[in-house]
């Protein structure tokens, strides 16, 4: 944990240098959320929505705020162990004694903080004040499926990691599922208004059973119960892909020492 | 202690699965380590000593744990890199060429506070630890970020955080390589100290006056084999000094590579 807080406290002291940045990183969010606002002005309560309200920019913005929550488990790392390798600090990293499984939670710490921070403010100034309100006990039971969701990214996420170690740039990986999930799960679009081949595939993204789960709690005033199966799903893409994705980030770190370009970029 | 037994090292081009995903910067094997043998012992300095691509980089990142050899082993105070990367981690302190290593966007305290954390120095010892190494170094007074430092200031603070753990084994590539005189016979003197304080350790450079005047014993890296390995004083002989038998010694082994028209590897 201290080596988790450490990274953390770093990463937070180099991000506060680079001031511009980090407001870009919230006006980004805002605007996304008004685009979608002006959407949702012509597009009036569609019968699709109705099982959420009817509300599609309350809709719209959970399904954001879900993939860009669980998008920074997809990226951080990556682009975490990419600037260690073009600032030189990656040797040093692994040559410490601190455990591997450390440095990778660490490297998530600070971009959660602060998507936590961006989902926050855009729910609640997008749902809460703009739209149609949250129910307090929605958005806590949110917190597990989103993390599960999360965890889900983070896992294809570690393992990308793992092949930037060796192929430095060039993921094939983040940008398809990213965009497929955005596409495919429901994000902009009701999964059932696809076409019935696209749909089966959009119920293989965990990000679909994360959305629905979360629109299902904040909108719909589901309970835990009414969330089960999205939950068990979620819990069962997890429970394999996280250790496989630790597989794969072994043996690529394994290949980068044997081959000799861990310190390469 | 630091005892290196029969390592050799070749870079191969990756074949099979890797050539797809790697771009190698060899495209024949190159033999960077062979058969290499030596001993570095506490309370003194060891320095090694070879012309470019003789391969003392690849000996200190097969040190450090950053790369496997394919044979020989490698022990720092009793403990193998290549298998116990977290072991080796806490008795190696590890100064590299490059000064990028350091993050340039913290302040130096910063620096040494996270790699003592990383070394499992609990928050308040790895203040305190920092602020000795500061004052011993002569940066206590320069609170601002990296990229505002000297590059003689980044060369001290390298060190200084190669030390925060209290290291038995110093490994130093060619730290003053980019010094002026009176910076580098700073930094002489603070490996002196050192060695003083019974460390071990060994110094990579291409400054063989500076070798002569701060090392006890010498390894001299000529294409991936050891040439010499042994005392200084053994190299003592009236009418020359150290520093010119071992650039003679250098010169002949390069000699024939010169005349075949292709310069050190």
């Amino acid at each position: 944990m201290r080596i988790v807080l450490a990274i953390l406290r770093r990463d937070w002291a180099i991000e506060r240098t680079y001031q511009m940045r980090l407001a870009l990183q919230f006006v980004d969010m805002a605007v996304i959320a008004i685009a979608i606002y002006f959407v949702s002005i012509m597009v009036e309560e569609p019968s699709s929505l109705a099982a959420y309200g009817g509300n599609y920019f309350d809709f719209a913005l959970v399904g954001l705020a879900v993939t860009s929550f669980a998008g920074v488990g997809l990226a951080s790392f990556g682009e975490s162990l990419a600037r260690e390798q073009n600032t030189g600090t990656i040797d040093l990293l692994l040559a410490s004694p601190a455990p591997i499984p450390s440095l990778m939670v660490g490297m998530f710490a600070l971009p959660f903080v602060l998507a936590t921070l961006q989902i926050a403010g855009l729910l609640g100034i997008g749902i809460g004040i703009i739209g149609s309100g949250i129910p307090l006990g929605g958005l806590l039971m949110s917190i597990p499926v989103l993390l599960l969701t999360t965890a889900t990214f983070a896992a294809v996420g570690v393992a990308i990691g793992g092949m930037m170690l060796l192929v430095k740039r060039g993921d094939p990986i983040s940008g398809p599922f990213y965009q497929a999930s955005m596409l495919l799960s429901g994000v902009i679009v009701p999964v059932d208004l696809l076409p019935r081949f696209l749909e089966v595939i959009s119920w293989m993204l965990p990000a679909t059973w994360g959305i629905r789960a979360v629109r299902e709690l904040l909108l719909a005033d589901a309970g835990w119960q009414d969330v089960a199966t999205e939950t068990l799903v979620l819990t069962g893409f997890t429970v394999v892909m996280l250790p496989a994705s630790v597989l794969v980030y072994r043996w690529c770190l394994r290949a980068a020492v044997r081959t000799g370009v861990l310190g390469s970029y | 202690m630091l005892e290196i037994r029969g390592v050799s090292r070749s870079y191969r081009p990756p074949t099979g699965f890797m050539r797809a995903l790697l771009r190698s910067a060899v495209t024949t094997e190159v033999r960077a380590l062979d058969d290499v043998t030596l001993c570095a012992e506490p309370g003194r300095i060891h320095g090694l000593v070879g012309p470019n691509g003789a391969g003392k980089t690849t000996l200190i990142r097969i040190v450090s744990g950053l790369l496997s050899p394919d044979s020989g082993t490698v022990s720092l105070d009793g403990v193998d890199p290549s298998s116990d990367r977290r072991a080796a981690g806490r008795r190696l302190g590890l100064v590299l060429a490059d000064d990028r290593s350091l993050y340039w966007r913290l302040t130096g305290r910063q620096n040494l506070e996270f790699h003592g954390t990383l070394h499992g120095l609990t928050t308040e010892q790895a203040r305190s630890r920092s602020e000795e190494l500061l004052e011993q170094f002569g940066l206590a007074e320069v609170d601002r970020l990296v990229f505002g430092y000297s590059t003689g200031m980044r060369a001290k603070l390298g060190i200084a955080r190669a030390l925060v753990h209290e290291p038995a084994v110093v490994v130093l590539d060619e730290p003053t390589r980019s010094l002026d005189p009176v910076a580098a016979n700073e930094v002489c003197g603070l490996l002196r100290q050192l060695a003083d304080d019974g460390h071990t350790v060994v110094l990579s450079s291409h400054r063989l006056e500076e070798l002569e005047r701060t090392a006890h014993d010498v390894s001299v890296l000529i294409d991936g084999h050891i040439r010499f390995s042994g005392e200084m004083d053994s190299l003592r002989s009236e009418g020359s000094t150290v520093a010119s038998k071992l650039e003679s010694m250098l010169l002949e082994d390069m000699r024939p590579d010169y005349e075949r028209g292709e310069g050190p590897r």
